[in-house]
């Protein structure tokens, strides 16, 4: 049941071989995370999402203060900002084996990186020093500073992923500009930890009637006057994840919330999607090999017809299917990941040049004044949005149809493994103190956020098989550490 | 027989009892066995005669499960492991347990583990001691355990035999456990039932080795109709729950039911919708070849759980969301799908059946 990490990643671990810092970092995130599995989340799983059934305001405060014993928030955040500087791309393996136990909980750890990765794309580096250092802050201390990203509103949920439909979208909310900052209005729903962040990471655009050229991040902490939570979801299944609906009432924030950036529709909102897919394709793979793992070890112990089921020949093509699923599941998250460190946000972030930089240079260095204050400089910032501008399309373009290919192949696999595990278990699958049932609960709502499988299928339509002519082909800019990083991993000389 | 009229009148009056009293139901159902269940319901259900509708070739279960499943599948689940119990003792012709639960009016007043193989073993162990047997072991997940006044089951002898039990619940050292709770179906009353040594004259024994499993497949072809219809009663409420969605909902400035990738998602629906009901159809008149039952509510069944989960996917967010009843719908399929058991063995029945009749279609 928890085979080699070469076993489980043979591509990572021959890149490992031309890199093996890479590799170590992949092993130390499957290490913590399989430990955190094992300790925290299979003994607690099933009793959490009953909970949350009886009470959908339950909150398992028990396993977020494990989590960041563990530091499993903010490890994706860079070293200069007090993470654990570890890169989206090595974290993935953690999503993973933390879905396996419990897709809510992996969902309440890692929508971290969709908040993070949204503050990262508008280039604002001052505001991700922010944010950042009070998530690990409060890691340190028990109680992180979770965030949450508020995107989805009642009247538009796909239209406000996709810039071609956000142009007709039924927006409702607005951040009129006024004196001195903005007034936030309208709701938003279906936010994945709404309920419980210290910080809501809100996409708003400051006229609605031209949100593509208007749509911005603002950082709206949960005590500012005029923000409510509204209505908690009663949602059918990663319950462990508290969905809630955020209300903004006339809901004044200061100019300096409003993230310094573009305007997000576009080249932002893709690097974003190109990043988190690929963390959702990851959780696909991982509710597959929850179910599976739950099946073999089912047949293995019960009888149908007098046989044990795992002898049956019907069982053994069942769990083998299940096994290729895996595995066709993983590789896609992999493949996309890779693809994201190489040409979409992760080369930015926690690219090979600021990785290398942040592992020489010591840790009482980076947490200085002066490190702190040039991190949170105008000149920093505008290095870092410059480098957002030099992306060249053809490269997101080939993150973002990687990432979401990755997402609907993985999570419909996910789904599959967990239909397979029900006919495997008969009628014992139905039952809650199994566990397959709940597996089936959670998988279904990976086909649905972070843009609807049939979304998704039209991006990798717009991004992969009929590209639009402006945008070019790949090709990575070579120079200096970045550059030898990618060499390597294209297997180049 | 009864006739298309009559059909008729038994869909509106369930149709009326769906809206007036499943629907507003729903929340209680749903959350069972965290809170009680609705009395209401099920003592109306019992009043309208839903419990003593005969499993013949007339229609009339078919046409009363499948306008109740559209409101909520627990309920038709709950009428049909009592006809299955029902029927195995009226078949069996022991009159002397029939006797004892027939002077009792609330239903249901079987259990019986309908979602179990009707082959092999149940966990259930039988011991014969002169005029009496002794029952050891636990029946897993008997629909209606909590509420009913007996128990249904089948059972191996020492020998490995099968055989079939009707038990009291009140007998001593049975044990109803805790309620289930289980993906879908919430709101069916189903628990384990624990035999710890029970003693109970022989004449609960009511169809020995020669012929326990012909009775049990008896009963069980009667009721693949009625399971079809189950199927399709849920999946027509699903369809018809994402049209009216997909007619309201706007994406990129238009209603998505006018997006060509929505309309395809909704005739598959209706592809299976229609296949749903034509096999209730089919299967509740019991002319058909074995082969041809068994494809037809494998296929039924299988068609109907993927279905209600494209019927989520059509609402979005909001289909994952307990208040549009689409997640419970879907739930509520891939749990019928084990009805009369898992549908891999019934596919290997299937088999065995078309080379029993010859091999020929």
């Amino acid at each position: 049941m928890n085979p080699s990490f070469a076993e489980m990643y043979p591509t990572l671990a021959a890149l490992g071989r031309r890199r093996p810092r890479m590799l170590a970092d992949f092993e130390r995130a499957l290490r913590i995370a399989r430990r955190f599995r094992r300790e925290h989340i299979e003994p607690n799983a099933l009793a959490i999402d009953r909970a949350v059934m009886r009470d959908p305001t339950y909150v398992a405060e028990e396993i977020i203060a494990a989590a960041a014993r563990e530091g499993l928030f903010g490890m994706t955040v860079p070293k200069a900002f007090g993470g654990g500087g570890m890169s989206f791309g090595t974290f993935i393996v953690a999503l993973e084996e933390i879905g396996a136990g419990c897709l809510g909980l992996a969902n309440l750890i890692g929508v971290h990186g969709l908040a993070i990765a949204t503050v990262a794309a508008t280039g604002d580096v001052g505001a991700m020093a922010k944010v950042s250092r009070a998530l690990t802050d409060g890691e340190r201390a028990g109680r992180p500073a979770l965030l949450s990203t508020a995107i989805t509103e009642p009247s538009a949920g796909t239209d406000v992923e996709d810039v071609d439909l956000l142009r007709a979208a039924r927006l409702t909310c607005e951040a009129r500009p006024v004196r001195g900052g903005y007034r936030l209005r309208g709701s938003k729903v279906f936010i994945s930890n709404g309920s419980i962040a210290r910080t809501h990471v809100v996409i708003m655009p400051t006229n609605r009637e031209r949100p593509v050229e208007t749509t911005f991040a603002f950082l709206v902490p949960s005590d500012t006057k005029g923000f409510s939570v509204g209505r908690i979801e009663h949602k059918m299944g990663q319950k462990a994840c508290p969905a809630a609906e955020l209300v903004f009432d006339d809901c004044f924030v200061p100019e300096s919330a409003r993230l310094h950036s573009k305007a997000l529709p576009g080249r932002r909102i893709e690097l974003v999607l190109g990043a988190t897919r690929g963390g959702v394709a990851a959780w696909g793979a991982a509710v597959a090999r929850g179910a599976y793992e739950r099946a073999l070890a089912y047949a293995e112990t019960h009888e149908i017809d007098g046989a044990r089921l795992v002898d049956h020949q019907w069982v053994q093509i069942k769990l083998a299917d299940m096994a290729r699923n895996v595995m066709l599941a993983r590789a896609c998250y992999v493949e996309a990941t890779l693809s994201n460190e190489l040409f979409g946000l992760s080369s930015l972030v926690s690219g090979g040049g600021m990785q290398d930089l942040a592992r020489v240079v010591p840790q009482r260095v980076l947490d200085s004044a002066a490190v702190r204050s040039l991190l949170v400089s105008r000149r920093a910032r505008e290095g870092f949005q410059a480098s957002i501008e030099r992306l060249d399309a053809g490269q997101i373009d080939a993150a973002s149809a990687h990432g979401a290919a990755a997402k609907v192949s993985a999570t419909d696999i996910g789904m599959a493994n967990c239909h397979i595990a029900l006919d495997v278990l008969g009628a014992d699958g139905l039952r809650h103190d199994q566990g397959v049932e709940k597996l089936y609960r959670d998988a279904k709502l990976l086909q649905i956020y972070e843009g609807t499988n049939q979304l998704n299928r039209l991006e990798v339509y717009k991004r992969a098989v009929h590209r639009k002519p402006e945008r070019a082909e790949p090709r990575p800019r070579l120079s200096g550490a970045v550059a030898r990083e990618r060499e390597m991993v294209r297997g180049q000389p | 027989m009864i006739e298309t009229a009559e059909l008729d009148l038994i869909r509106q009056n369930v149709a009326r009892f769906g809206d007036g009293v499943v629907r507003p139901s729903l929340d209680a159902l749903n959350h069972y066995p965290d809170v009680a269940l609705p009395e209401r319901l099920f003592g109306t259900l019992t009043e309208m005669g839903l419990f003593d509708l005969p499993a013949d070739g007339s229609g009339a279960l078919s046409v009363a499960l499948e306008t109740l499943s559209a409101a909520a599948g627990a309920p038709a689940v709950s009428i049909l492991a009592h006809v299955m119990g029902r029927e195995i003792l009226t078949a069996s012709r022991r009159e002397s347990l029939r006797g004892v639960i027939d002077g009792h009016a609330s239903r249901p007043t079987f259990a019986y583990p309908i979602y179990a193989e009707t082959s092999g073993s149940s966990g259930v162990h039988v011991r014969r001691l002169g005029g009496e047997i002794a029952v050891e072991g636990v029946a897993t997940l008997v629909v209606n355990a909590p509420v009913a006044r007996a128990v249904v089951v089948p059972a191996t002898e020492v020998d490995g035999a099968q055989v079939v039990l009707a038990i009291e619940t009140s007998a001593a050292r049975l044990r109803i456990c805790e309620p289930l709770l289980t993906l879908g179906m919430r709101g069916c009353p189903t628990a384990d039932v624990a035999f710890d040594g029970v003693r109970v004259p022989a004449d609960r024994l009511i169809a020995g080795s020669s012929g326990a499993a012909a009775l049990i497949d008896d009963v069980a072809h009667r009721l693949r109709g009625p399971v079809a219809a189950i199927c399709a009663g849920i999946l027509g409420s699903s369809l018809h729950a994402a049209v009216a969605y997909a007619k309201e909902r706007h994406q990129g400035g238009r209603a998505i039911v006018e997006h060509q990738e929505v309309r395809s998602i909704l005739a598959r629906m209706i592809e299976d919708h229609v296949l749903c009901r034509d096999a209730a159809e089919r299967l509740s008149r019991g002319v058909l070849p074995e082969p041809d039952a068994l494809a037809l509510l494998v296929r039924c069944k299988e068609r109907a759980a993927h279905a209600t989960c494209d019927g989520v996917q059509l609402l979005g967010g909001y289909g994952y969301m307990e208040e549009y009843g689409q997640e419970r719908r879907m739930r509520d399929a891939k749990q019928a799908q084990c009805l009369l058991g898992r549908t891999e063995w019934l596919r290997q029945q299937l088999t065995s059946a078309f080379i029993a009749g010859g091999g020929r279609p």
